[in-house]
């Protein structure tokens, strides 16, 4: 009845037991979450829409048609057409497409510049995290949206620059994360106590690391596509998002603006689809936070 | 006994509602404390303690049932009072001092307001005379230069100075009953030992009442006139402290009291239970500590053992109590 | 006396970042391939007088040159700029070069910082309570009806709702508040809306968040022990807590308000900082839009500071650093 609880070999497996089933009560806990659910329907079906949108549209998106110029909608139209006489289902569809590429290719970029420098400044320390952390501060100081402004205007207003302009300014926000993420570990009781019970370092990096730092970067990431989505669409508020003939949202509703008094169709559309999915986003977003890392945030 | 307890309370129980579980805390505790006297409630984290004294005050948070035949404090019924007047007794009748002196006070109130704010809650004092009895309260339990500290604010003290604060705070209305809760456990050694110096004097001066709650079977001894020692949730063993001493009836006070480590004790095998105590999802229907008990018999794995009356003033729940309290460990 | 200091460095630091996004701005868009000052943008718009009168011409260029300092070594250029641009001396515009542009500042910024400010206290006059009620009623019906509410208004940007509220006010229900333009104070009604809408979201999702973390504090508790009223427990306990945690997460989504007024205002055209910043876009016309750049970001940082000193109020444990 003395008996000391052996400690060493039952609580790594307690540990591999607790990682598996973190990630199964993580999933019960996002899908106990209906508006999480449903948000992540509707991102599912976004992306869908994305990658077949091209195919399935039954006009290109430079198609006109003046003859049928702000005409609602139609079995040939079914989202009726714009004042160029493009066909909005076919404009909505690649818009999709590009927002997506748009999003999706600055938020990786900026994550992985992020991850990288971050990585770094947490790793070295010293001059490098100092300079490092100078620069991140910088970003915070002002609105990257100007900064944005400014880069378009001198590289351009394509995919290319538009993707640029937004991973150079996205990746401070990441690199903050993960180097707070490194040092808060680096030093945390649990990487101690592994350390102690006699893991090597990379052992610990992986098993105790790595799956916070992956949750913690998932819904960053989360929070930072619709990020980019909505200051992609912001940058054709005044005149400098996708050039067109590229369709996008930001154009469509921006156009829509100044043109629904008598064309309401121009409106519902890219509004409604574009709002409900930033909000689908949002509700992906806080489900992740909700789940992931359940005392974390509001 | 020539008065009335200041405190009875008889079978209480609290539960709590946690996801699909009930976690049963408290089953049916039953104690008294007589006025002046000084009562150690004993056990484990985890044996319910802490919620058995909270209940009575309503401060218990969470999804929660509270049940209780009787839980008399002076007239008052404590669960037939309604939200207002349980207000009403606690902090004019019944003070309290939490563990954790760092988080229990409110780091964006000066400390003086903290005392202040009590009295003034209760109309104890109009808020001049309350400033002054704030500054002799301050001197009562060791707060030097009271008129300055009075508009410090926590986080300008160490954890023995706000730990003072609360027991200011605790007895500005000069209750009756005082709960200490874990009073010294959050704090250093030496410190710990002011602490209680300084309620021990304040008690002997009042002639107040103290529920000690601690899980230190040393502090317990020191300071209190009797024990009640807790087990998941229920009194496995309540006597004087000489009783307590001397004659131990129940095989996990005997434990307890092995696990203390006395001065000039060196050499002795230290003698800790093993194991842990249970969280319980079901009502106990056997004897809880039967897993860890040395003397469990299969008996005790199928009938509850009931708190019965072992010799005067001193009663037990145990089946074996007459043959543990003669074993000689 | 720490609060000066703290107050002094900030100020320091807010110029230090003010000078280097000056300098950033002016090196790119200076540089930008389309940038007026290319050769064949100055070629172009003399047209034809290169052919006609190279004399003339050439001295045109250098009229041109020596105004805007071109011929200077670029940090020379850069360093000139930012002074210029702190001591408030911005040129003129290329667009409408008669009129010095502080002049068109004068009536664009206190649009601009009117809306702002306005929509940032009309979102807490609303924000705050409707989080303390969601908080004090958690996990109730009425909570999470607040709780998804407040997530669609912080979802949706100013830009959309401000299209979407141009069609209810302008096609559905005309003429109840004016959808354009600028000059009554009912002008300011829907802009305002827009840009508050966010911020309702964020401020009541964060105080309700706040403030049930501030009831779940032990002080709370030994507040209760003392027998203070509930009500009072709430309010004088758990509010100034929960505004001190709710002030430290609330400086970023005021400070982007900033950025909604421009959206806003090119949608109800409105003759702010926004629409004069999207115009000297558009038209290539740099030192307006380098200019409204800086304006803006100014008073982004002037709301950061204000954030910071609130909370530095608020806090007695004045831990600035």
């Amino acid at each position: 009845m003395m008996e000391v609880p052996a400690t060493g070999a039952p609580a790594r497996g307690a540990a591999i037991a607790t990682r598996a089933s973190a990630t199964r009560r993580a999933w019960s806990r996002y899908r106990a979450n209906p508006l999480a659910v449903v948000g992540l329907i509707w991102v599912f079906l976004f992306f869908l829409l994305g990658i077949i949108g091209p195919w399935v549209a039954p006009h290109g998106y430079a198609q006109t048609n003046y003859l049928m110029a702000n005409h609602p909608p139609t079995w040939a139209y079914p989202m009726g057409t714009d004042s160029l006489g493009h066909d909005m289902f076919s404009e909505i569809l690649f818009s999709i497409r590009f927002a997506l590429e748009i999003a999706i290719f600055a938020s990786l970029a900026a994550f992985t510049l992020g991850t990288v420098l971050g990585l770094w400044a947490g790793l070295q320390g010293g001059l490098v995290d100092t300079a490092l952390m100078r620069v991140v501060d910088f970003f915070f100081a002002f609105p990257a949206y100007f900064l944005d402004l400014i880069l378009v205007t001198k590289f351009g207003r394509g995919m290319g620059p538009i993707i640029f302009a937004l991973a150079i300014t996205g990746w401070a926000g990441y690199a903050r994360l993960i180097r707070g993420l490194v040092l808060g570990m680096r030093d945390g009781e649990m990487v101690e106590a592994a350390r102690a019970l006699g893991s090597s370092p990379l052992h610990t990096a992986a098993r105790y690391l790595f799956p916070n730092v992956v949750s913690n970067m998932l819904i960053a990431l989360a929070f930072g596509i619709p990020g980019d989505l909505t200051v992609q669409a912001a940058l054709s508020v005044v005149g400098m998002g996708l050039n067109p003939p590229l369709p996008s949202f930001g154009n469509m509703i921006a156009a829509a603006g100044g043109n629904i008094l008598g064309y309401p169709w121009l409106l519902y559309w890219p509004a409604g689809i574009f709002a409900v999915t930033l909000l689908s986003f949002l509700f992906v977003a806080d489900g992740l936070q909700e789940a992931l890392n359940p005392k974390g945030g509001y | 006994m020539a008065h009335p307890p200041l405190l009875t309370v008889d079978a209480l129980h609290t539960h709590f509602q946690r996801g699909s579980e009930t976690i049963y805390a408290v089953n049916g505790v039953s104690f008294s404390v007589q006025p002046g006297e000084a009562v150690g409630v004993v056990g484990e984290s985890g044996s319910g303690k802490s919620v058995t004294m909270l209940s009575l005050l309503g401060l218990v948070r969470g999804r929660v049932t509270v049940r209780v035949a009787r839980a008399q404090f002076k007239t008052w019924d404590l669960t037939r009072l309604s939200r207002r007047q349980l207000e009403d007794v606690r902090g004019r009748d019944i003070g309290v001092v939490f563990q954790d002196p760092m988080t229990s006070l409110n780091p964006v109130m000066r400390v003086g307001d903290q005392v202040m704010e009590a009295m003034l809650a209760h109309q104890y004092a109009p808020p001049r005379a309350a400033f002054q009895r704030t500054l002799d309260l301050f001197r009562e339990v060791g707060i030097p230069d009271g008129a300055t500290r009075f508009r410090s604010y926590p986080h300008e003290f160490s954890g023995g100075m706000r730990q003072r604060v609360m027991l200011a705070v605790a007895i500005a209305c000069e209750p009756e009953l005082l709960i200490a809760d874990e009073p010294t456990t959050a704090l250093d050694v030496t410190v710990q030992m002011q602490i209680l110096s300084v309620l021990q004097a304040l008690r002997a001066r009042r002639r107040m009442s103290v529920v000690m709650i601690t899980h230190d079977f040393g502090v317990a001894t020191n300071f209190c006139d009797r024990i009640v020692v807790l087990y998941a949730g229920r009194v496995v063993e309540s006597a004087a402290v000489s009783d307590f001493l001397a004659r131990p009836a129940h095989p996990y006070t005997r434990g307890l009291k092995g696990s203390i480590l006395e001065i000039g004790s060196r050499g002795r095998q230290l003698n800790p239970i093993a194991g842990a105590p249970p969280t319980l999802t079901a009502a106990p229907s056997a004897c809880t500590f039967a897993p860890r008990c040395p003397y469990a018999l299969p008996r005790c794995d199928q009938e509850l053992p009931l708190l019965r009356p072992f010799n005067p003033g001193h009663e037990v729940a145990c089946h074996r109590a007459e043959e543990v309290v003669d074993h000689v460990g | 006396m720490g609060l000066l200091r703290y107050l002094l460095k900030r100020l320091v630091s807010i110029l230090g970042t003010i000078s280097a996004v000056l300098a950033l701005s002016y090196v790119l868009m200076h540089y930008a391939p389309g940038s007026f000052f290319s050769s064949a943008n100055l070629a172009s718009a003399m047209g034809t007088l290169k052919m006609e009168n190279a004399h003339l011409y050439a001295s045109y260029l250098r009229m041109f040159r020596d105004r805007y300092g071109l011929n200077l070594p670029l940090w020379r250029q850069v360093l000139e700029y930012v002074w210029h641009s702190l001591s408030f001396n911005f040129g003129n515009s290329f667009q409408n070069p008669s009129v010095p542009i502080m002049v068109q500042l004068r009536t664009a910024f206190p649009i601009s910082a009117g809306l702002a400010f306005g929509s940032i206290v009309l979102a807490l006059i609303i924000g705050f309570p409707l989080g303390v009620v969601a908080a004090l009623h958690r996990n109730t019906w009425l909570d999470s009806v607040l709780t998804t509410l407040s997530m669609a208004g912080q979802a949706i940007p100013s830009f959309v709702l401000a299209v979407i509220l141009v069609f209810v006010f302008g096609v559905w229900i005309p003429g109840v508040v004016p959808v354009n333009g600028w000059g009554t104070p009912a002008n300011a009604v829907l802009p305002i809306v827009c840009l508050a809408t966010g911020n309702v979201g964020v401020v009541t999702r964060y105080m309700r968040g706040s403030l049930i973390e501030a009831l779940r504090q032990d002080y709370i508790r030994t507040a209760e022990a003392k027998g203070v009223p509930y009500r009072a427990v709430v309010w004088r306990h758990a509010m100034r807590n929960s505004l001190t945690a709710l002030v430290t997460v609330i400086g970023p989504s005021f400070a982007f308000t900033v950025v909604g007024t421009v959206w806003v205002e090119n949608i109800f055209s409105i003759p702010g900082l926004g629409t004069l910043l999207s115009g000297a876009f558009v038209n290539d016309d740099i030192p307006l839009a380098i200019t409204s750049v800086f304006l803006l970001c100014l008073m982004v940082m002037g709301m950061n500071l204000l954030v910071d000193l609130s909370y530095a109020l608020m806090n007695p444990r004045i831990r600035l650093e």
